[in-house]
């Protein structure tokens, strides 16, 4: 009707005190937009990540490292449709001593394949890369930068390099004393430990036992290179050696069979999204004819599932706290609403004998708050997405103005605050902010209609 | 007193001529309210009838606390009696309140009653124009309202006028006296051309002076467009100008001039 757009006008939009809920809405909604984009960036980032550090499938022995017959299984894993490539790979935990000990996972790969079943040659470093990120803890490598060639990472584990130690020394210009008599197997670790605890062109020796015999096991490696996989835990703890010397250092030959243990073998497929669908070839039609088919099935989510659940829960409970601030937006609507029907207690009564229905005064009431919502909504949106819009460009002006990083790029090695909206982010943003503030305003609005004409006329 | 004295003393009025050509606006059959209190049942009406017809003036007088805005808040619909029934005679025939629905009921009101209140009740932030427009708002849709605005407006403006505040239409009620306000409660009142207009007590908080023309202003509608009037008042001389005045004593109207009932209370106040 008529009267209430026009005392709707007069009412709420005349006044300075409703522009407060408005803005509550507003900052709720802008709040929840931005962090929702910034976290869900975030996450994809991870994702990608872990995604391409861990390949998409693995296929690996139910008992700790004892996968035989991995050749047999590599075979029969490429003849399956949407696999690309396959390795096997050895995995142990170990301790090394460099300037302290430290535990480290032991990653033997065979280094071409493995380059072909992940992301190998992304995350491997250049000398040149090694060093620009070792002068400025802050630096990231490019967005856009070309993965290693083939060549590129043989050398990085050639045996040259390996001899020439004092050539790798001298790359990063640090003369070594000690000489060694067997040539070490080269080892490449994280850019973290290269940060920390050791350099390149160092001796280390990583100390272990072996999951078959299940004696000590201790052997030199030499530090020949490193990688950034952009997972913090994993640039600081991960490292890679050949496979055959994975084999050797946990002592992985078995006698009886004849054949090296490993622990599994890694798959790539030739798009991620068939992950599920190859996953189940490979249980039903793959592992039941094996020799020993004593194996367990993994996609990367499956072994990422902690992290990756831990990011989305971070995610869910920063939107349930900024949900918070729309509740508080909704119970200011309800407040200004309450003391208006309290203040237009007369008029309510005037309006009711002028022939307005309860449904219309409810109406009344809906209507200013739903306005109140949807403004604040509006501002909040537009707000929200100006600023994911421009996060970056506003975040280098603070630095700059203030030499304050609030997302410091070491941490998580991003040049840039990553962000992704998601429909159904938006949902979490619009859901709530109209539902508390339509609860806001149906609350006072059924009170003003219960309101008797009477009681509201003499009302002071 | 016997019938045939009661009909010596008392000037002829309209309820006695049956023949009266008038049409009938209002019928009220044997209203009676109760309130029930705590522990005792509280009897406000006790079987009030009273017939009003097209362009009559009415008088309720009583003493304060008797029943008079209870018995207006029932038959205006607002309120509902205890027993009792309230029938409005409209163009399409007669329409009993007590089955009406609350949306039928604030229709009634919106199109065919009209409020004056004692203390004038207009909306404080809304200009004078758009006071007594409101009842027209309250009845139509918005798209239906701006097909109608310029006519709306034009009958506001009109209607402004015939209370004798002409030129006022921005002007916002909190800057008029309170006889003026009560000009635009009127104008309001009138706004959807009701049947029947009800007033609380209209001049009950206005000078003796201010009171004399508002009663002029009554006459002068009743007299020209034929508006009918119910009023409750405590102004004896206001009472006098209606055409048909009732004096209610213990929640019945009772068979006594209005002259009797002012000697009573002169008579009571001197004993005091
Ligand atoms: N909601 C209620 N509950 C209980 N009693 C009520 C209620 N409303 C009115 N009354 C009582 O009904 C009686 C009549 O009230 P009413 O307002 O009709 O009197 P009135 O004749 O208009 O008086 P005045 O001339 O002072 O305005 C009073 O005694 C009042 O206390
Ligand atoms: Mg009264």
């Amino acid at each position: 009707m008529q009267y209430h757009g026009f005392l709707m006008k007069r009412y709420i939009f005349r006044r300075l005190i409703p522009y407060a809920a408005v803005l509550a809405v507003a900052f709720g909604v802008f709040s929840l937009i931005s962090v929702l984009a910034v976290m869900e960036g975030f996450k994809e980032e991870m994702r990608g990540r872990i995604r391409g550090s861990l390949s998409h499938i693995t296929v690996f022995s139910r008992f700790s490292t004892s996968l035989i017959g991995s050749g047999e299984l590599v075979e029969r894993l490429l003849e399956l449709e949407h696999v690309v490539a396959a390795a096997p790979y050895v995995e142990g935990v170990a301790m090394y001593r460099a300037n302290s000990i430290t535990p480290c996972e032991v990653r033997g790969v065979d280094i071409l394949a493995e380059a072909e079943v992940g992301d190998f040659a992304h995350y491997l470093l250049r000398d040149s890369e090694i060093e620009m990120l070792l002068k400025d803890d802050t630096a990231a490598l490019p967005d856009e930068r070309d993965p290693l060639t083939t060549e590129e990472i043989t050398s990085i584990f050639s045996r040259e390099r390996r001899a020439h130690k004092d050539q790798l020394n001298s790359v990063f210009g640090e003369e070594r004393e000690e000489g060694f008599r067997v040539l070490p197997q080269p080892i490449v670790v994280g850019i973290e430990a290269l940060r920390r605890n050791t350099r390149i062109g160092d001796q280390i020796e990583l100390q272990s036992f072996s999951p078959r015999t299940l004696e000590a096991r201790v052997q030199s490696f030499i530090v020949v290179g490193s990688f950034q996989t952009g997972v913090f835990e994993q640039d600081q703890g991960w490292m890679f050696i050949p496979l055959q010397a994975a084999v050797s250092f946990f002592d992985l030959f078995d006698e009886e069979e004849l054949d090296d243990r490993v622990s599994g073998v890694s798959v790539r497929l030739d798009d991620y999204r068939n992950v599920d669908k190859v996953r189940e070839t490979i249980r039903e039609e793959v592992i039941p004819y094996l020799a020993h088919p004593e194996v367990v099935v993994r996609t990367w989510e499956d072994q990422r599932r902690n992290l990756l659940r831990a990011v989305d829960i971070e995610k869910r409970i920063i939107s349930v706290m900024m949900m918070l601030i729309v509740l508080f937006a909704g119970v200011m609507i309800f407040l200004i609403l309450t003391l208006m029907v309290i203040e237009k207690t007369r008029d309510l009564g005037v309006l009711r004998s002028l022939g307005a229905t309860r449904g219309g005064v409810i109406s009344l009431f809906l209507r200013q708050g739903m306005a109140l919502t949807m403004l604040g909504i509006v501002l909040g949106s537009i707000a929200g997405v100006i600023l994911v819009h421009n996060i970056n460009p506003l975040h280098d002006a603070i630095y700059r103005a203030t030499g304050l990083r609030l997302f410091p790029p070491d941490v998580y090695y991003l040049a840039k605050i990553p962000t992704k909206m998601r429909v159904s982010d938006w949902g979490v943003v619009l859901i709530p902010a109209v539902v508390f503030g339509f609860l806001g305003s149906l609350i006072p609005a059924l009170w003003a209609a219960r309101q008797d004409p009477i009681k509201a006329l003499h009302h002071e | 007193m016997s019938d045939l004295q009661a009909a010596e003393f008392r000037p002829a009025t309209p309820d006695d001529l049956p023949e009266d050509p008038r049409p009938i606006v209002l019928e009220a059959r044997g209203i009676s309210r109760h309130y029930q209190l705590a522990d005792s049942k509280l009897e406000v009406l006790r079987g009030i009838d009273l017939v009003v017809r097209e362009g009559e003036m009415v008088s309720v007088m009583g003493m304060s606390g008797v029943g008079k805005s209870t018995l207006l808040n029932i038959i205006g619909l607002l309120d509902t009696a205890s027993s009792g029934t309230v029938i409005y005679h409209l163009e399409d025939g007669p329409v009993e309140a007590s089955g009406l629905n609350e949306q039928r009921r604030a229709e009634l009101r919106n199109n065919h009653i009209g409020f004056v209140f004692q203390f004038y009740h207009l909306l404080p932030d809304v200009s004078v124009i758009d006071n007594i427009i409101l009842p027209a708002m309250i009845r139509r849709s918005s798209a239906h309202f701006r097909r109608e605005k310029a006519e709306i407006t034009d009958r506001a403006r009109g209607l402004l006028d015939r209370v004798g505040l002409a030129g006022r239409e921005t002007q916002s009620p909190g800057t008029l006296s309170g006889g003026e306000r009560q000009r635009v409660a009127i104008a309001r009142a009138l706004m959807n051309q009701p049947r029947l207009l009800l007033c609380d007590e209209p001049t009950g908080n206005l000078d003796a002076r201010t009171s004399d023309t508002m009663h002029k202003l009554f006459l002068d509608l009743n007299e020209r467009y034929r508006t009918t009037f119910l009023f409750v008042t405590h102004d004896p001389s206001l009472a006098r100008r209606a055409e048909v005045q009732k004096v209610m004593i213990d929640g019945r109207f009772e068979d006594i001039t209005l002259e009797e009932a002012i000697d009573w209370r002169i008579r009571e106040d001197a004993a005091e």
